[in-house]
């Protein structure tokens, strides 16, 4: 018999810092991501701010870093979290590996939807003597945010999944506590309780990312 | 009349992408000069890949001449810095075959976005975006997002938008090309407009030989990045020069009948066919009189006329009944004045048809049809 009324507290607690994880992490990489997949899509050959020099080191920069495991990206990025976090166990201290990883992965979403969008209305909007950081802003942006708000969606779901791996390193959390009070003391329904709550916490954001696109889809 | 666009033996090279040796780049265009003048309707016709669509590019800088130079108002635009080619393009309008419209903003956001980008205050926006979507017909559609649009009324919103900041010059980059033969109509009738009632200097690139019948004043045929004939639109209608331009211009003008066309008039016909070049110098009544004179009788049996700048152009062929000796004087009357050939089914006489075909004749055109 499982003594939930000891493990519900520690249960709420690790709700809390997942959420608190993948919050400040969908904030930084979201920005950081976005930044980066805009400035590969300008520099790219043939677009606003074609640079080959820009393009190419961040290509390689971004196709370096992706295909690094997420549990070994967190112990080789260990000296840089500690140098910026000051520690390197804990919740604080995951969300830097945390962040450096969806970023690297937004940016290429980003770019990617971006990429496929019509460069039609870029030029149209060349032709109306806008400037070309504007045309970022109010015309690229705005003309593939379905397919972005989607491609957000994937990454908060694919960030919950990051942050029951940064448990291995303390950083707490629900994966921490399924790992802690379930698999290691073999009782599967605390596992089995803990599964259900991540996967209730998927269903929300794809739900609601799924309802934003469609409404700008829509129109 | 002064130009208000002028190109100085303008190129424009393109590398060849993708190609691991060191490739000679592409002329996209090549050493093009050209004045087009102020507030006329200006074709530039071509093949794809004729170099049209980079020399309209290159009128409002969205590409830089590689060599040359592109004046616009005077001004020597091809090595303007950015900022300063913005404020020229501003004064540029330019619609698109696929219209280009975003598709994150309404009807109304659309032609207000170039006011925006002009710095409009926002209470002169309204108004002005009002007035410009009553001018182009779609007053009702301003809160609809394009998606909901047909093609004419996309194209509308283009020209309403490409209009917004008061042009002088309007560009149209196979501006009618998706869109169907009535919807076509009605936007040559609207560019027309715009350039009576507004004065606006209109660039129409095409590949459509009947978009430059219903509404250019002077014609540019480009080939393979040069301008290989140029002038006003009924001259260069009624006297084609080059091969391609022949070709272009029999997908628009009635021509001689084809050699099966030919066979099938000879066993309706029995009297001699000949077909007739019609124009300013050879209208038809004169041909009439002609025969008249020499006592032929004669009726139209395959062709027909059309009017470019409210002038006739086109080709008839005529049987002929009368004595051989009176034929013969009144085509060499005729002759003297247009194309004259005579036709006869290829199958009894075996002769080339190239024998007979007459210099500046348009080639057999699939434009024609029998009375």
């Amino acid at each position: 018999m499982t003594d939930w009324t000891t493990l519900l507290p520690v249960l709420g607690e690790s709700f809390q810092q997942t959420i608190y994880m993948v919050v400040i992490t969908v904030l930084l990489s979201g920005i950081a991501g976005l930044a980066l997949g805009v400035t590969l899509y300008a520099t790219r050959p043939g677009n606003l701010f074609a640079n080959k020099a820009v393009f190419s080191f961040l290509n390689f920069l971004v196709n370096i870093i992706r295909p690094i495991p997420f549990i070994i990206f967190i112990t080789a990025i260990a000296p840089l979290t500690l140098i910026v976090m000051g520690t390197t166990i804990g919740t604080t201290a995951a969300i830097l590996p945390m962040a450096l990883m969806a970023g690297v992965v937004i940016g290429r979403v980003v770019e990617q939807n971006l990429v496929a969008s019509d460069p039609g209305v870029v030029e149209a909007a060349r032709a109306m003597g806008d400037s070309r950081l504007h045309i970022l802003w109010s015309v690229v942006i705005p003309e593939s945010l379905a397919p972005l708000i989607l491609g957000y969606t994937f990454m908060i779901i694919a960030i919950v999944d990051m942050s029951a791996m940064a448990g291995y390193i303390g950083g707490g959390g629900l994966g921490n506590f399924a790992i802690m009070y379930g698999y290691q003391q073999f009782n599967w329904e605390v596992t089995l309780v803990t599964v259900l709550i991540i996967i209730v916490m998927v269903q929300a954001a794809q739900l609601l990312g799924n309802f934003l696109a469609q409404r700008i889809l829509r129109r | 009349m002064s130009a208000i666009v002028s190109l100085r033996g303008v190129s424009k090279l393109f590398p060849v992408q993708g190609s691991a040796q060191r490739t000679k780049p592409v002329r996209a265009v090549d050493d093009v000069t050209l004045d087009i003048e102020e507030g006329t309707v200006v074709g530039i016709v071509g093949y794809s890949g004729a170099g049209k669509s980079t020399l309209v590019r290159l009128l409002n800088g969205l590409e830089r001449p590689s060599e040359g130079q592109v004046f616009v108002k005077g001004q020597d635009i091809s090595t303007l810095p950015e900022g300063q080619l913005r404020k020229v393009r501003s004064g540029i309008g330019m619609i698109f075959q696929q219209f280009n419209l975003l598709k994150s903003r309404t009807v109304f956001g659309n032609v207000a976005y170039p006011l925006r980008v002009a710095g409009w205050p926002k209470d002169k926006i309204k108004p002005r975006v009002d007035e410009l979507l009553e001018f182009v017909g779609i007053a009702d559609k301003a809160g609809s997002y394009p998606r909901r649009l047909s093609g004419g009324q996309q194209q509308r919103v283009g020209i309403a938008r490409a209009l917004a900041n008061a042009p002088d010059i309007l560009l149209a980059d196979e501006a009618t090309s998706a869109l169907d033969p009535e919807t076509t109509r009605d936007v040559l009738r609207l560019l027309r407009r715009i350039n009576k009632e507004l004065g606006t200097t209109v660039v129409v690139i095409t590949h459509e030989m009947h978009v430059v019948r219903e509404i250019c004043d002077t014609v540019v045929m480009m080939e393979s990045g040069s301008v290989v004939e140029a002038g006003p639109t009924y001259s260069v209608f009624a006297n084609p020069r080059s091969d391609s331009t022949q070709r272009f211009v029999a997908t628009a003008v009635h021509g001689t009948p084809e050699p099966d066309t030919v066979a099938r008039l000879s066993a309706a016909h029995p009297g001699q066919l000949v077909s007739i070049g019609i124009s300013e110098a050879a209208p038809t009544p004169l041909v009439a009189a002609t025969f008249e004179r020499h006592g032929v009788g004669s009726s139209v049996v395959y062709g027909g006329v059309t009017e470019i700048q409210n002038k006739i152009l086109g080709t008839l062929t005529y049987e002929l009944t009368g004595s051989d000796a009176a034929i013969d004087a009144a085509l060499a009357d005729l002759g003297d004045v247009t194309a004259v050939e005579r036709q006869t089914a290829a199958a009894e006489q075996q002769t080339d048809p190239a024998d007979s075909a007459v210099p500046h004749l348009p080639v057999p055109a699939n434009a024609g049809e029998q009375p």
